[in-house]
């Protein structure tokens, strides 16, 4: 009797935490606790984060090799010399080449934000949300809504935005979450149009762009600086790139087409980004909603 | 002639092996405690970087259904409760109670199971544990899908729920040995026996 009484307060407890939690905002009690907690196993994760490194670097090493059979043998070949390559590389490489890949970052800073360096420090335990713990956060000037970029080959290419803060870390969503939608527009398409959502495998969907668009494979999709709600302002500001044009397609009776876009950065391989602090009041105001 | 040969040209029938006992230790309550720890040290700072497809090894469920199996309904609820709601405190997972409500439904089902001989096995617990993480992925399934997010029946089987699965079954031994050789045999523990 008394088992059973320990054993359904507990599933009462649950019920009642996880109602209260998803109905209170986002600075309530719970959600507070939830910053606390995270930044009190935030020196943990740190720690722990740099210790499995070296695993890490194994592990995208094995499935690298996997992910790497479905090419022909000389890309299986060469992707099999690079990881190992990748494998020789010490830390203090690999540190470099996150540092000057951050470097990067400045040329495609829009006007009103500073980029504020941050670390990976801690990953969603769960494969439904795209999310990580930054070092960073408010005693750094990151606030909610801030953008979230990493060095690529345009420049700083859009990974997400920050949508928890506390004074010394934050999380960031990275855009191949479920909850993320973006306004965005197509290099050399004459202005089209659309919608970025997430679809599987780390890849995106444009959708919305209307047929007689044309638009070519390979072209750079950045933010247009709306949201998925017609013409109001979105977080991103313009012109942020995302990624490239992987292929479009539609049936004879669409109005509108879809287009699959290849993001710049692979979120699950991000060691170090660039949260975009917003400095100018039009850049404040974007970040307040 | 062996002693098998021997004992069945006398007609006695060849002895099958038992399992080795488990030795009897306490309640050891301060072991899960420390087990659980360590685990959920690994499951918020390792796990998350082993990725098949979309899945993540769910050393939690391993932990659960090994302390329910051998310590009873009541131990392994609490345990699950307490690692499902630790893990959706301290991590950027976005939802707080619901790991620790299907934690604490897997750790009451296996804890039925710990009054049996079968308990003493290696098999029936890593059973439970498949079948365990294959609720838990399901159950956080189902609660995204109530919660609007849009994503089809086949990409949560073939992306997330069976790499989780074999992941979890792949590195659950390893948590089930430790969990054994800490607690030792299995018994049903009950609220009398804590204040004891």
């Amino acid at each position: 009797m008394i088992r059973r009484g320990i054993i359904g307060g507990l599933i009462a407890v649950c019920l009642i935490v996880f109602t209260v939690y998803f109905r209170e905002s986002g600075g309530g009690p719970l959600h507070g606790a939830q910053q606390m907690a995270g930044t009190a196993v935030m020196p943990l994760q740190s720690i722990s984060s740099r210790a499995v490194q070296p695993f890490r670097d194994g592990w995208g090493w094995v499935t690298g090799l996997f992910d790497a059979r479905g090419e022909n043998e000389d890309l299986k070949a060469q992707n099999a010399a690079l990881q190992a390559r990748v494998l020789a590389l010490s830390d203090q490489s690999a540190e470099i080449a996150r540092l000057k890949a951050l470097l990067r970052i400045n040329d495609g800073v829009p006007g009103g934000y500073t980029p504020v360096n941050a670390s990976i420090i801690g990953r969603s335990p769960s494969n439904w949300y795209a999310r990580a713990t930054l070092d960073a956060g408010t005693s750094d000037g990151v606030v909610v809504n801030s953008p979230v970029v990493a060095g690529a080959a345009p420049g700083a290419a859009l990974v997400g935005l920050i949508t928890q803060t506390s004074a010394l870390s934050s999380t960031v969503t990275f855009l191949t979450d479920p909850s993320i939608r973006i306004g965005a527009t197509v290099d050399g398409s004459g202005g089209a149009l659309g919608v970025l959502r997430p679809t599987v495998g780390g890849q995106l969907m444009m959708d919305g762009v209307p047929r007689d668009y044309r638009v070519q494979e390979g072209s750079i999709v950045r933010t247009a600086g709306f949201s998925a709600q017609a013409s109001l302002p979105s977080v991103f500001p313009r012109g942020i790139a995302v990624g490239q044009v992987a292929g479009s397609g539609s049936r004879d009776v669409d109005t509108f087409q879809t287009i699959q876009v290849t993001p710049y950065v692979d979120v699950r391989a991000l060691a170090a980004v660039a949260v975009l602090t917003p400095q100018s009041a039009a850049a404040r105001r974007r970040a307040a909603g | 002639m062996s002693t098998r040969q021997a004992l069945r040209r006398a007609g006695a029938a060849p002895r099958r092996r038992e399992p080795r006992a488990l030795p009897q230790r306490g309640v050891g309550l301060k072991r899960v405690a420390l087990m659980a720890v360590v685990v959920i040290v690994l499951q918020i700072t390792v796990m998350p970087y082993i990725t098949v497809a979309d899945g993540i090894p769910d050393l939690v469920v391993a932990l659960v259904v090994s302390v329910a199996v051998l310590r009873g309904p009541l131990v392994g609820a609490v345990t699950g409760f307490a690692c499902g709601l630790i893990v959706e405190l301290t991590t950027p997972i976005g939802t707080l109670g619901v790991l620790a409500l299907l934690y604490l439904a897997v750790g009451v089902w296996c804890g039925r199971f710990a009054d049996r001989p079968e308990a003493s096995t290696i098999a029936l617990p890593l059973g439970l544990i498949v079948a365990g993480a294959a609720f838990v992925q399901v159950g956080y399934a189902l609660f995204q899908l109530l919660l609007g997010t849009e994503v089809t029946a086949s990409v949560i089987a073939l992306r997330i729920v069976v790499p989780t699965v074999a992941l979890s079954a792949l590195l659950a031994p390893p948590v089930l040995l430790v969990a054994r050789r800490l607690l030792g045999a299995p018994m049903v523990v009950e609220p009398g026996m804590l204040d004891a």
